[in-house]
């Protein structure tokens, strides 16, 4: 199962932190900048997968943003890459051509986004329509609110 | 709320504060404290959700976890979601007001929204700690079978986490959680299947019950997802149930063979590797199909494709085809990604062979010239190498001229292990040496810049410069240049002084060598070594370092005692004679401990003894020109072995006439890499193809220490007379050859050895001589029954194949000692049998012959101190010393007495015993020996009594410039007594007069 999930800018700016197992906030960010900066370093000509500790970190990088997925050792790297991707699709759909900084300005969203996706480390739903379907029925009914405020 | 402000300007407010985003946030902080006080939910809301956002940036939210559950609670689910938001970025199961979410979670859970229940669901599988867990277990369950797969996928999910938080609660849930597995919806099953295999991963055994439903889930689905996911379940479980690999052959061959998706073949791969035994059809495809991802394009599957292919060849070993893969992990290793390429590397070490070896080494050492850090390939080189005590390698020259080539490199971190491989491969390759000692000799000499400095790795200086030493030997004929070269540029090289002490010492000890050999090997150069030793050693001898210094100055009077003298520098040779051997790292520990009442000086060894000239008392010395003849016939024997070298492939007519040119014109400009003339030597090598003989087998230790340790001289105790080292007395026993036979066509010599007590056998040498014109052949020797020599065949030992010409070379016999107890002359009684034949006809000759053995042959030296003697005489004076005999001798010249008593003692097998008389010059000594453990004795051997022993008394007077020696035996049979007496006496004589003089 996903540990957790990072996105960092090139220059080693979080703008996503999901843990799917607890873990103390000061272990966070030791482990955001021991993962930055292992990541960054690393040239565009090799391989994906890196070993951490006892876990393996998958990452992909679109654009200025690296997607980081840490898996258990005996997990398959090659879905974690997937369901990062589809994460990024989801994205993509959601924003229209989505680029860092709609992260920067709807951070909220994305998590909104991957907590459709994954569940305690577990893909959900691998269906891009049926995430999209789910976040903008949420979106309505933020929207009702906000207008049955306004009216009350 | 004057301060409100949207997440959207926070967020521009910090961009636009490039610089100080601290300040400019620690007011926003300020802010969000006061709004998160205030009584309207949407401006509370809106502050929790800004504070996510900082804490995101690394600021601490944990103040307002209160606040969050606050803001969770409200029931616009526009003001709740960034609350549960916030919830699971910031609470963990050790929040304190998690508690206060349990009654929010179970209202949310019954929502009439699904969003709200699933984003409820979300939180609990972050937060949830064993208390909450046994809470809402039942709330949780009921989701299980809600109508909407929306929360049924989310609660199996988060059921995983509940497990671990609080096991008791799988037990409950198992039934309902397995009727997941039948759900109609994809994504509830693929969830279900997921919880299982988190499950199955604590511990596997618990789920072999849903077997045959996951089967059947995998024969039928399409979806990847949930494929791989099920691989992984029976990966955990074909290791406990036999049965289950071969049901999975079916949709394994399926799944490698019709899907797409790269990631469920390479999954199915893994599976049939984990858990398909070897042999079996399937194991080849997916073999087949792993050998497509080292061809990838991708450099994902390239590297997923290496690891698991060590995978593969960890399990199947000699099973997998690895000649294709082969030339696939070479070119892996030239991977750009570092994981790949130490995985490649790895793989590499395991497939290599050594039909293969010498390309991968040289593809290696090709990309390690290119690669910036190398020394992965290096020691993936020296590695490979060195396994199994170098069974890789096919061609050790070539091996070491890769050595040479990376010492080159003088920051590779291996090059000590490079140095000690060198140094490895010449003590147990001996037909390597040749070529060795050149090579040494040219990574010293290689041209450098014009300061000289040395451009080999430092601890390779050390290696060169023992192998040249160790092995001057094999220097490239004529040796001379490579003497003069090897010492020069071990001692005058500039940079030399630079290096480590150890080295230092190295290579002055090198150089020694070099000098000790040279009479041997390099006549011509003696003296210029000795020239050069006393022109370059002061300059060491002022070094800093102690040892250095030390050796130096050792080596300054070496070489100012033997001078230039070839004939003084051969005795000296003896000191770095003794050839060095592989020995195991742990045969210190085979050592046995000493023990500390033994007494220092033990003979067990059996000293030398030779045989008297018993043949014609009247003429005692009438042998000695029969010795000199002998030793022509050893020098014709064995001239031919030492002149002409042993035919190697190493002495090249070529590179013999490169060494010559170089050195006739010594001022030729091109200067050559050394590594390069090597090379090329190699190439010529090759070509005659070579085998070399490698001494895997190192020597186990105790058994060759101990034959050292029982070879300790006695010289250091104040009453034990000297007796010579073993080495001198052998010599001495070759001299002394005697008569056996002299008939009517063959005459036979021989020449008796010491008895080796521990082999419990006697060496004696024979050769013959034809004393008739007619034509001898076919001469043995046939020894009487009961007696056994190790080469004789049937009894009967072959002293010349063939016919005779004037004298045949020297035979070798090994006798046992076992049927010989008895001291005394003894004539072994043998046969001589011969052909003989004149014109046509020829006949066989049987003639009897006896061997005579020296009276001392069979005497063992009895260690006992005077006391202990004199307590044996008065007590045993009567029965075992009843006889007594003496005999007078004198010599024209005066000797050290000691000395001569001593060589005399070891010779004839006795242990000495100095007795000082007072004021006088005379000395008297005292000589003991005991018959050899008694045996089954010979026919005409008389047992001796037990306890026995014979004593015999020195006593030297010196009158004038001769002496008068008096030799008195005492023993327990008179006959037996005078024939040691006068063996005694011959041998004085022969030690002073005859043939042993010194």
């Amino acid at each position: 199962m996903i540990q957790f999930i990072l996105l960092i800018s090139r220059q080693g700016k979080t703008r996503l932190k999901k843990w799917f197992v607890p873990c103390p906030e000061r272990d966070q960010f030791r482990t955001i900048k021991e993962v930055s900066s292992l990541i960054l370093s690393r040239s565009p000509k090799v391989c994906n997968f890196l070993e951490w500790r006892d876990y393996k970190l998958c990452y992909k990088r679109y654009a200025s943003l690296f997607f980081i997925a840490c898996v258990e050792g005996n997990d398959n790297e090659l879905l974690a890459l997937e369901t990062v991707h589809h994460f990024v699709e989801c994205l993509d759909r959601y924003f229209g051509n989505v680029c860092e900084l709609d992260l920067i300005f709807n951070f909220h969203k994305a998590y909104y986004i991957l907590d459709e996706i994954l569940i305690s480390g577990e893909l959900q739903e691998s269906s891009k329509r049926a995430v999209l379907h789910h976040i903008s029925e949420q979106d309505a009914m933020m929207q009702e609110n906000e207008q049955a405020k306004r009216k009350g | 709320m004057v301060f409100e402000k949207s997440l959207t300007a926070m967020v521009k407010g910090i961009r636009a504060h490039r610089g100080k985003e601290s300040d400019y946030i620690n007011t926003c902080l300020a802010e969000i404290q006061k709004e998160i006080t205030s009584k309207n939910m949407p401006t509370k809301s809106m502050a929790i959700l800004k504070l996510a956002y900082l804490n995101m940036l690394g600021y601490d939210m944990s103040w307002a976890t209160f606040a969050v559950v606050e803001v969770m609670s409200t029931s616009r689910f526009a003001t709740k979601r960034p609350g549960y938001l916030a919830s699971s970025i910031a609470f963990t199961e050790q929040t304190d007001v998690g508690l206060l979410t349990i009654n929010l979670f179970k209202k949310d859970f019954g929502s009439k929204s699904e969003y709200e229940s699933g984003m409820a669901i979300n939180c609990l599988s972050n937060i949830c700690s064993p208390e909450i867990s046994r809470d809402i277990i039942t709330d949780l369950l009921s989701l299980l079978s809600s109508s909407r797969a929306y929360l049924r996928k989310k609660t199996v999910l988060c059921l995983y986490r509940i497990f671990v938080k609080d096991p008791p609660a799988l037990r409950t849930c198992f039934p309902k959680l397995k009727d997941r597995l039948r759900d109609e919806d994809q994504g509830v099953l693929t969830a279900t299947v997921n919880t299982f295999l988190e499950l199955a991963r604590k511990n596997a055994r618990n789920y072999l019950s849903l077997v045959p439903q996951l089967h059947h889930i995998l024969v039928n689905t399409t979806n990847n997802w949930l494929s791989i996911k099920l691989l992984k379940v029976f990966q955990l479980l074909s290791p406990l149930e036999p049965r289950l690999p071969p049901k999975l052959v079916e949709p394994l061959t399926n799944i490698l063979n019709t899907t797409k998706a790269q990631s469920v073949e390479f999954e199915a791969i893994r599976c049939v590797v984990r858990s398909m035994p070897e042999g079996t059809a399937i194991v080849a495809l997916a073999i087949e199909k792993l050998q497509a991802f080292l061809n990838s394009s991708d450099r994902n599957l390239r590297y997923l494709g290496l690891d698991l292919f060590r995978e593969v060849i960890e399990k199947f070993k000699d099973k997998v085809p690895v000649a294709e893969l082969h030339e696939k992990v070479l070119t892996c290793i030239e991977e750009p990604d570092v994981t790949a390429r130490r995985i490649a590397l790895q793989l590499l070490d395991r497939i290599v062979h050594p039909s293969n070896f010498q390309e991968a080494v040289q593809r290696l050492l090709d990309f390690s010239r290119k690669a910036v850090p190398n020394d992965e390939f290096v020691g993936t080189i020296l590695r490979m190498g060195a396994r199994d005590q170098y069974a890789l390698v096919e061609d050790f020259a070539w091996y070491l001229l890769i050595l040479g080539e990376i010492s080159r490199n003088m920051e590779s971190s291996y090059s000590t292990t490079v140095a000690e491989q060198f140094v490895d491969i010449c003590v147990r390759v001996p037909a390597v040496r040749p070529y060795a000692v050149t090579l040494a000799l040219g990574l010293l000499e290689s041209p450098a810049d014009a300061e000289g400095t040395l451009v080999v790795a430092t601890p390779m200086v050390g290696a060169c410069a023992w192998v040249l030493g160790e092995y001057s030997a094999d220097m490239e004929k004529p040796a001379e240049a490579g003497f003069i070269g090897g010492a020069k540029v071990l001692l005058t090289n500039r940079s030399l002084q630079a290096l480590d002490a150890a080295i230092q010492a190295q290579c002055i000890w090198a150089a020694t060598k070099l000098y000790l050999a040279s009479p041997h090997h390099a006549p011509a150069a003696v003296s210029e070594l000795h020239e050069l030793l006393n022109s370059s050693l002061p300059a060491f001898v002022r070094s800093t370092h102690v040892d250095v210094s030390e050796r130096a100055s050792m080596v300054l009077h070496m070489a100012s005692f033997y001078k230039a003298e070839a004939e003084r520098l051969k005795d000296a040779a003896a000191l770095v004679a003794e050839p060095l051997l592989p020995v195991k790292p742990e045969a210190q520990a085979q050592v046995p401990l000493p023990d500390l009442d033994e007494p220092f000086f033990t003979f067990e060894e059996a000293q030398p003894a030779f045989l008297p000239v018993r043949a014609d008392p009247s003429d005692p010395y009438a042998l000695a020109s029969t010795y000199k003849d002998d030793l022509g016939i050893m020098a014709s024997t064995q001239e031919p072995k030492t002149s002409t070298p042993a035919p190697s492939m190493f002495y090249l007519g070529q590179a013999k006439e490169q060494a010559t040119e170089t050195k006739a014109e010594p001022a030729a400009p091109e200067v050559k890499d050394p590594l390069a003339l090597m090379r090329e030597r190699l190439e010529a090598q090759q070509k005659a193809s070579v085998k070399y003989q490698v001494m895997r087998d190192d020597s186990g230790g105790a058994s060759q220490l101990t034959g050292s340790v029982g070879q300790v001289p006695s010289s250091s105790s104040t009453c034990a007379l000297p007796i010579p080292p073993e080495k001198e007395l052998t010599e001495l026993q070759g001299r002394l050859w005697t008569v056996a036979h002299r008939g009517q066509h063959v005459a036979v010599y021989v020449c008796i050895r010491s008895p080796n007590l521990r082999k419990r056998s006697m060496r004696m040498e024979l050769r013959c001589e034809r004393t008739t014109d007619a034509a001898v052949s076919e001469v043995g020797l046939r020894f009487p029954p009961g007696v056994v020599a190790q080469e004789a065949d049937a009894g009967l030992l072959r002293l010349v194949q063939g016919p005779l010409q004037q004298r045949s070379a020297k035979v070798k016999a090994s006798v046992e000692t076992t049927p010989f107890t008895c001291p005394g002359v003894f004539g072994l009684r043998c046969e001589l049998e011969y052909l003989v034949s004149e014109g046509e006809q020829s006949r066989k000759e049987l003639v009897p012959i006896e061997l005579q053995l020296p009276a001392t042959t069979f005497l063992v030296p009895e260690p006992m101190s005077e006391d202990q003697l004199s307590d044996y005489i008065s007590e045993h004076s009567a029965d075992l010393l009843g006889h007594q005999t003496a005999q007078a001798v004198s010599f024209e010249r005066a000797v050290d007495l000691p000395s001569l008593v001593g060589r005399c003692a070891g010779l004839c097998h006795f242990h000495g015993i100095q007795q000082q008389v007072a004021e006088t010059q005379d000395v008297k000594f005292l000589l003991v020996a005991a018959g050899l453990p008694p045996a089954h004795a010979l026919e005409g051997q008389r047992e001796p009594p037990a306890n026995s022993k014979v004593i015999c008394r020195c006593a030297g007077l010196i009158r004038g410039t001769g002496m008068d020696l008096r030799v008195t035996v005492k023993a327990y049979d008179k006959e037996i007594a005078e024939e040691i007496c006068s063996q005694l006496v011959s041998t004085f004589r022969e030690l002073m007069e005859g043939r042993l003089q010194a």
